[in-house]
């Protein structure tokens, strides 16, 4: 969940503000000099809402100096939102009211975030009163990144539509005429009074409501998400109180919040364990005989001669000093990460969403920093203790041994194409991967069964022929990383849907990928393991 | 302050001589496969259970290969090249009470020997366990005790049976009572086998180890007033034939 905290300092100012969630604690160092106001935005995660937030301020000694406790009401409480932009703050009473779990929240330009995560837990989001100039480039890609990976946007009303915002063009499912018109009452069902409506031109895709007249509502896909276009004023009085609004939120809210593909479970299959170097076994062995040879050396030379206990003993601490040392590094070094990248290309503007787990081995605890690549923000899974966040992609703390697993989630550019055509005797895929590296070990899924590829470097053309379709490996649990991790992607490919993916007709391309811009990494260690998988749906042309 | 003739003369032929030098050899051998079989095969499951069991382990599995070494070398079922058993001893001018400590003494100081000569082995365990040194010092020295109290019934052995069939049975009967028996007592007499006073020392469970130390303790002193009356038999049934 975002938390935002608005922070002013009457004298200069240099601390920490600390976020207490039940028994985590998220902490972003703070400096303001005197007069100065800064607005921090902090991703928590809230395990139990029942216990309050605990904002603190607190200078460099860790005194407080401010502190708040914000409690979680059960009123607020609710498992998704529909975020209204708007200047009346009215129109999504009947969410509450219908007991599904949603609520409705409304906002100003200021108060939108400019990063998308904060739209996790959000449903839709709704343009109506939206002054393109109070809003900042962040925000627009913020919402454009969100949509473009699952979320729902909803533009809506004749004056918004018609401002033909460049940004919103794009993202639009219509284009919009500069002239508007009006829907005579009775054109919709139940609407007893005339509104002024956007004349909208569908864009190729779209689907229209209604089919044979002006169209009043229009949707399409953008990338995994939905745009949807109401030509009219979803928050007018008049439509505030007509019937037959509800079946038309219903739809755009149908589905629920739609989520990548790798989910947190995808995490079980990292591997959590790493074998102690061949290099440090070695030493320990080499250091065990020559420790015995050591002991012979002295016995046989002192036994009979005063100073046997004290050369025995020299012996003793030296060779006890080198092996608990030689034994205690290899362990500390052995403090690494192990991290499982999932991109998601979301079929537009070469958008994918990346969701890392990292594993990170600290079998000896202490102190930790991860940083995730610049852009992404990196987050617990589940709490981890107390944590300190100089930055959404840094994440740091005191852990005890073990293996702690975090995520970071970024959306980044990533020019891999691919299309397939049906003609009759089979499939013919085309894939462009205009990515720095080479996609390796790729592989086709369709409806259950898959294909192995040659790596594609550049352009691949190839033929699928109906007869080297095998049956998916679906086994996630042999131990083997890559593997593991392929299997359970595959078993969850032909299930998923989204407004642009339709299981059956979607080709999957799955292969790994060589990018630098995903690794999260351990301060101090050097770079684990990783795995960087990139899941792209392909769309058939042609028919089939 | 002069040392025990008898300490004096038993150290030396045990830190001497090939045959020593081979069982050394042999234990530190023992002890070094011990531990770098229990180098962890993985560093990620770290369950701090397991992590202190596996040095639990190493420590348990050394205290019996002390108990054994002190309490065979003292019984004569390992010969040592020159150290003289007690039997022969009551030949010598030494005191009953003289011989006796020496015997303890001797108990006490192979079985620390061999508990310094293993904490090298130890500490690498340790170190890789990322374990801190305080409860191996704990453990070593509810090692060095039941050492003692074995080596000295041992010391006591040889001068009570003179048959080396007897006397390698009665030994191992009181292994088997010491390490296993006893570690099927219910608490806390339990914890007078090194099975579960190791443990015990590691977690800083002083009631436990200090009743092991006590009944090591008891033993031991059992085993010397045992030796020194035996000594003295020994000499009277000399003097009587």
């Amino acid at each position: 969940m975002p938390v935002r905290i608005d922070v002013a300092a009457e004298t200069a100012f240099d601390g920490v503000v600390d976020v207490t969630v039940g028994s985590a604690a998220y902490r972003r160092p703070i400096q303001l000099s005197s007069g100065a106001r800064q607005r921090l935005m902090l991703y928590v995660v809230i395990s139990d809402p029942r216990r309050p937030l605990l904002v603190s301020l607190r200078d460099t000694g860790d005194r407080p100096v401010a502190e708040q406790a914000i409690p979680l009401l059960r009123t607020r409480v609710a498992e998704g939102l529909v975020v209204a932009l708007t200047a009346d703050a009215a129109g999504l009473e009947f969410l509450t009211a219908e007991g599904r779990g949603l609520a409705g929240a409304y906002l100003r330009e200021d108060s939108l975030p400019d990063h998308w995560a904060a739209y996790e837990g959000v449903n839709a989001v709704v343009l109506r009163d939206l002054d393109e100039r109070a809003m900042s480039g962040g925000q627009r890609q913020a919402l454009r990144e969100w949509v473009a990976q699952g979320g729902r946007l909803l533009v809506t009303g004749e004056r918004g539509l018609r401002q033909n915002q460049t940004w919103l063009a794009d993202l639009l499912p219509a284009m919009v005429s500069p002239a508007s018109t009006v829907i005579p009452s009775g054109a919709l069902p139940g609407m007893l009074f005339p509104q002024p409506a956007a004349v909208l031109l569908p864009k190729p895709g779209a689907d229209v409501w209604p089919a044979r007249s002006l169209p009043v509502v229009v949707s399409r896909p953008y990338g995994r998400g939905q745009v949807t276009a109401w030509a009219f004023d979803a928050f007018a009085p008049a439509v505030r109180s007509w019937p037959g609004r509800v079946r038309l939120w219903h739809q755009l809210l149908a589905g629920g919040r739609i989520q990548p593909l790798a989910r947190p479970a995808l995490s079980d299959v990292i591997p959590t364990a790493r074998t102690l170097s061949g290099g440090a076994q070695v030493q320990i062995v080499a250091l065990s005989i020559f420790y015995i040879l050591a002991v012979r050396f002295v016995l046989r030379r002192f036994a009979t001669r005063r100073g046997t206990w004290l050369a025995l003993g020299a012996v003793v601490v030296v060779f006890g000093i080198l092996l608990y040392g030689v034994s205690a590094a290899a362990r500390r070094a052995a403090s690494t990460t192990v991290q499982l990248s999932v991109v998601e290309a979301t079929g537009t503007q070469d958008l994918a969403r990346v969701t890392t787990y990292v594993a990170l081995l600290h079998p000896y605890g202490g102190a930790y920093v991860l940083t995730a690549p610049e852009g992404a923000l990196i987050r617990p899974r589940p709490e981890a203790g107390p944590i300190t966040s100089a930055a959404a992609n840094t994440i740091g703390g005191e852990a005890a041994p073990g293996v702690l697993v975090f995520e970071a989630v970024q959306v980044i550019s990533v020019p891999v194409h691919g299309r397939v055509r049906a003609p009759i005797d089979g499939l013919e895929l085309k894939v462009e991967n205009g990515t720095a590296g080479p996609l390796t070990s790729p592989a086709v899924f369709l409806n259950g069964q898959t294909q192995n590829l040659p790596d594609i470097s550049g352009r691949l053309s190839t033929p699928l022929p109906p007869g080297r379709w095998e049956p998916a490996d679906r086994n996630a649990a042999t131990g083997a990383f890559g593997h593991d991790a392929r299997a359970w992607i595959a078993t969850r490919l032909d299930a998923y849907r989204t407004p642009a993916i339709i299981g059956y007709k979607t080709l999957w391309l799955l292969g790994d990928l060589q990018d630098p811009r995903l690794s999260v990494r351990l301060l101090g260690a050097s770079n684990g393991r990783s795995l960087h998988l990139l899941l792209a749906p392909i769309m058939e042309t042609g028919g089939r | 302050m002069r040392a025990n003739p008898i300490l004096r003369g038993d150290l030396r032929a045990r830190l001497g001589g090939g045959k020593a030098l081979a069982g050394y050899t042999l234990f530190l051998s023992l002890l070094a496969v011990l531990a770098i079989l229990s180098l962890p095969p993985e560093l990620g499951r770290m369950q701090e259970v397991r992590q202190q069991g596996l040095l639990q382990v190493f420590l348990i599995i050394q205290a019996l290969f002390i108990i054994y070494l002190t309490s065979a070398t003292a019984s004569g079922e390992i010969a040592v090249e020159g150290e003289k058993p007690a039997w022969d001893l009551a030949a010598s001018p030494f005191s009953t009470g003289t011989i006796a400590r020496g015997k303890l003494a001797t108990s006490a100081a192979f079985a620390a020997l061999l508990v310094l000569l293993g904490l090298p082995l130890t500490a690498a365990v340790a170190g890789i366990r990322g374990q801190a040194l305080a409860p191996v010092a704990g453990a070593s020295i509810v090692i060095v005790a039941a050492g003692t109290a074995l080596g000295t019934l041992g010391a006591l052995y040889a001068a009570v049976f003179e048959s080396d069939f007897a006397r390698t049975v009665v030994h191992w009967f009181t292994l088997l009572i010491v390490v296993l028996v006893v570690a099927m007592a219910p608490s806390p007499w339990r914890f007078v086998s090194p099975v579960h006073a190791i443990p015990a020392a590691m977690s800083s469970d002083f009631t436990g180890v200090l009743l092991a130390l006590a009944a090591y303790g008891a033993l031991a002193a059992a085993g010397a007033a045992g030796l020194a009356a035996r000594i003295g038999a020994i000499r009277r049934e000399a003097v009587a034939a």
